[in-house]
C-alpha cells in the first residue's frame, strides 16, 4: 500500500513538473515527418509558451529566396520549445537577427501549409555572410554554430499525394 | 463678427477657468527639486488645456478662423500625405486640430457615436478646424534634465543619493505606506500631453525623429481622413508601454513590499509594472516585455526607477515608440498640511534615441482613493476579440459571419500594413521591402 502511495506521488510529480509548458495540441503537425530547411531568418518571436522562427527557406542552389505564386518571399513560421528553453540554448533576437541563414528539421503541418514544429531536431547556424553548398545545410559548413543538442534529421519526402 | 465675438468670449472664460484652477492643479503637481536631479519645475500649468475646436455645427465645415490662410493642399484635401512633408511644420495643414481631435472626427470620441462629426457633411474636405492659438509648448515637454541616456540619469540619482546617505533600505515597518488604490488627477478634464490633445501637431512632430515623424502623420491621416483607425484595443492586441500615459490601462492600484513595488492597472488588457528594488540589470533575458523590466531604489520616501527592455510599439492617435524607449520615473508622495497622503506626483523622462529627438518629460499625479480593503474589486481584463480589419476598417462581426482575414506579423507593424494594403496604393510611400541578403 506505501509502495502504491509513493508510486503514485512520483507519476504525479512527472506530470506536474514544469518543462514543456505547452499550451496547445500538436496534432495538426505530422511527427512522422521531418521537413529539413536551410534558410534565412525574417524575424524572431519569442512567445512565452512556443518560441517561434519565421524564416523564408532558401532554394536548393542556396543562392535565392523560395517565393510563392505572387514572387513574394514564402515566409514559413516554425514553433519550437518554451521561450525560456530556447534562451538556455543561446536563441534569442540577438543571436538570430534578420537575415541569419541557418538549418532545422520540421515537423510540417499536415495541410502543407507554411508552418511545423521543431521536434527534437538540432539546429545550426551558419558563420555570419557563409552558406552552404547547393543542396547541403549548415551543418556542413565549417566554423557552424549548433544550438541546443541533436542533429539535423533525415528529410522525410512527402507522400505522394493519392490522385482521385 | 457674432462668430468672432463668441470665439473671443470662450477664450477670455476659458483663461479665466484656467487661471482658476492653476493653483489646484500646481498643488498636487509639485515634486521637490532635489539638486538639480529631481523635480525640475514645469513652466507653466500641468496638465494642459485640450486644444478646442473653432466651431462647432454644420457652419463650421472646412471654415477656418478668421484671418487664417488656408493652404492650397492640407491634411484632408491631400492624395498623398507623404508628399507634403514640407507642409507638416505648419498647423494649417492640420486646420490647427490636435493629433486626438484629428482622430475623433468622425465621431463623438472613443465609444460615443454623433449625428454632428467634426468631419463635416462632405469628409473629408469639411473637417472643421481647431484652435490656432492653442499648443502646450514643445519647452513643457522636452526634458529639462542634462542626460543624454536613461543609464546615465539612473546613475546620477543613484549618486545623488549616496550622497547623502542613500538609496534608503526600507522594511515593512518603515516603507511608505502606499499600497492602495489610485485615480488619475485630470482638473476640469485636463490630461497630460501624452494624450495628444493638447498640442499642434507640428509641436508632437517636432519631438520626434524623421522616420518616426512618418509613422505619426500616418496614422493621424488614416485615422481622421480614412477613419482607419487600428487601435490595439480593437484587436485585442497589446496595449504597449506609453498607454499607461493615455487612455490604456493606467496604474490604479499599487503594491508595497521591501522587496518589490508593484503598480498595476486595468482596462482593455492589463499593466503590472514590478520594480524589483535593490537590484542591477538585466533581470533575465534579453525578450522585450511589452511593460519592460524595472529596477529601482528608495531615496527616502522618494521612489526613483529604471526600466529597460521595452517593446516598441503603438499608442493610437499618437506616436510610436521603439525597442530602444528607456523611462526613468520618480515618485514622490505628496501630503496635505495635516500629513495626510494624498497621492503620488509621478514624473517620468522618456529616452528613446531610435523615436524622439530628444529625451522627454511626462508629469503626472495619481490620486490615493484608499486602501486595499475598501476598493472595488480588482478586475483582471482577459480581451475577447471585439473587431476584425475589414477592407482596412476596425469592423464587428456577428457571430457565425464568415470573413477574409489575414494573419497580421504582430512584430512588424501590423497596422501599418493594414493602411499600406487598402489606403495607399496610389501614394509615393517610402519603400520598407524585406532585405535578406537573398534574391
Amino acid at each position: 500500500m506505501r509502495i502504491a502511495a509513493t508510486l503514485v506521488a512520483l507519476v504525479s510529480v512527472a506530470l506536474l513538473a514544469p518543462g514543456t509548458e505547452a499550451h496547445h495540441s500538436y496534432a495538426m503537425y505530422d511527427g512522422s515527418l521531418y521537413r529539413v530547411f536551410t534558410g534565412v531568418i525574417v524575424r524572431i518571436v519569442p512567445n512565452a509558451a512556443h518560441f517561434e522562427m519565421h524564416f523564408v527557406p532558401l532554394n536548393e542552389q542556396r543562392d535565392a529566396l523560395v517565393r510563392d505564386e505572387k514572387d513574394q518571399p514564402m515566409v514559413w513560421v516554425a514553433q519550437m520549445e518554451s521561450a525560456a528553453q530556447a534562451l538556455k540554448d543561446g536563441i534569442t533576437r540577438e543571436s538570430f537577427p534578420q537575415g541569419t541563414v541557418f538549418s532545422m528539421g520540421i515537423h510540417p503541418r499536415r495541410d502543407g501549409k507554411p508552418a511545423g514544429d521543431r521536434g527534437d531536431s538540432g539546429l545550426f547556424q551558419c558563420p555570419k555572410g557563409s552558406k552552404p553548398q547547393p543542396g547541403k545545410h549548415c551543418d556542413s559548413v565549417e566554423g557552424n554554430k549548433a544550438f541546443g543538442t541533436g542533429q539535423l534529421p533525415k528529410h522525410t519526402p512527402a507522400a505522394p499525394v493519392p490522385r482521385s | 463678427m457674432q462668430a468672432l465675438r463668441s470665439t473671443v468670449g470662450v477664450t477670455v472664460l476659458s483663461l479665466v477657468f484656467v487661471a482658476g484652477s492653476a493653483s489646484a492643479a500646481l498643488a498636487q503637481l509639485r515634486p521637490p527639486e532635489v539638486r538639480g536631479l529631481r523635480g525640475a519645475p514645469f513652466p507653466s500649468m500641468n496638465p494642459p488645456p485640450e486644444v478646442r475646436s473653432h466651431g462647432e455645427g454644420p457652419q463650421w465645415d472646412g471654415r477656418p478662423p478668421d484671418g487664417v490662410q488656408p493652404l492650397a493642399v492640407d491634411l484632408f484635401t491631400s492624395k498623398d500625405f507623404y508628399k507634403d512633408r514640407a507642409l507638416w511644420t505648419d498647423r494649417r495643414y492640420w486646420r490647427c486640430n490636435a493629433p486626438r481631435q484629428i482622430a475623433d472626427m468622425r465621431s463623438g470620441g472613443a465609444g460615443t457615436a454623433t449625428a454632428d462629426p467634426r468631419i463635416g457633411a462632405k469628409p473629408p474636405g469639411s473637417a472643421r478646424w481647431g484652435d490656432c492659438t492653442m499648443d502646450w509648448p514643445r519647452e513643457n515637454i522636452v526634458s529639462p534634465y542634462r542626460f543624454s541616456s536613461a543609464k546615465e540619469h539612473y546613475q546620477a540619482l543613484m549618486a545623488d543619493a549616496k550622497s547623502r546617505g542613500g538609496p534608503t533600505r526600507h522594511t515593512y515597518d518603515t516603507m511608505p505606506r502606499w499600497d492602495g488604490a489610485y485615480g488619475e488627477y485630470a482638473p476640469e478634464g485636463r490630461r497630460v500631453w501624452n494624450y495628444s490633445r493638447a498640442n499642434q501637431v507640428p509641436t508632437m512632430l517636432s519631438l520626434l525623429t524623421p522616420d518616426y515623424q512618418t509613422r505619426f502623420v500616418r496614422q493621424i491621416y488614416h485615422e481622421g481622413v480614412n477613419a482607419a483607425h487600428q487601435w490595439s484595443a480593437s484587436y485585442c492586441w497589446p496595449e504597449g508601454f506609453m498607454r499607461q500615459w493615455a487612455t490604456g490601462p493606467k496604474p490604479t492600484r499599487v503594491v508595497v513590499t521591501p522587496e518589490v513595488v508593484v503598480f498595476m492597472g486595468t482596462g482593455s488588457s492589463n499593466i503590472w509594472r514590478i520594480v524589483n528594488l535593490n537590484r542591477e540589470f538585466p533581470l533575465g533575458s534579453d525578450v522585450r516585455q511589452w511593460y519592460g523590466d524595472t529596477i529601482g531604489f528608495w531615496d527616502g520616501d522618494a521612489l526613483i526607477t529604471w526600466t529597460a527592455n521595452i517593446q516598441g510599439w503603438n499608442q493610437h492617435s499618437s506616436w510610436e515608440w521603439s525597442d530602444s524607449l528607456e523611462t526613468i520615473e520618480i515618485m514622490t508622495p505628496v501630503r496635505d498640511a495635516s500629513g495626510k497622503f494624498l497621492g503620488l506626483d509621478w514624473e517620468a523622462v522618456l529616452y528613446d534615441p531610435e523615436a524622439l529627438a530628444q529625451p522627454v518629460r511626462i508629469l503626472w499625479h495619481r490620486n490615493f482613493q484608499g486602501g486595499w480593503a475598501t476598493a472595488p474589486r480588482f478586475a483582471y481584463a482577459e480581451c475577447t476579440r471585439p473587431l476584425y480589419p475589414i477592407d482596412g476598417f476596425a469592423t464587428p462581426v456577428a457571430p457565425g459571419e464568415v470573413i477574409q482575414y489575414k494573419v497580421p506579423d504582430m512584430l512588424d507593424r501590423p497596422w501599418a500594413k493594414i493602411w499600406e494594403e487598402n489606403f495607399e496604393k496610389d501614394m509615393d510611400r517610402p519603400k520598407e521591402e524585406l532585405d535578406l541578403g537573398f534574391k
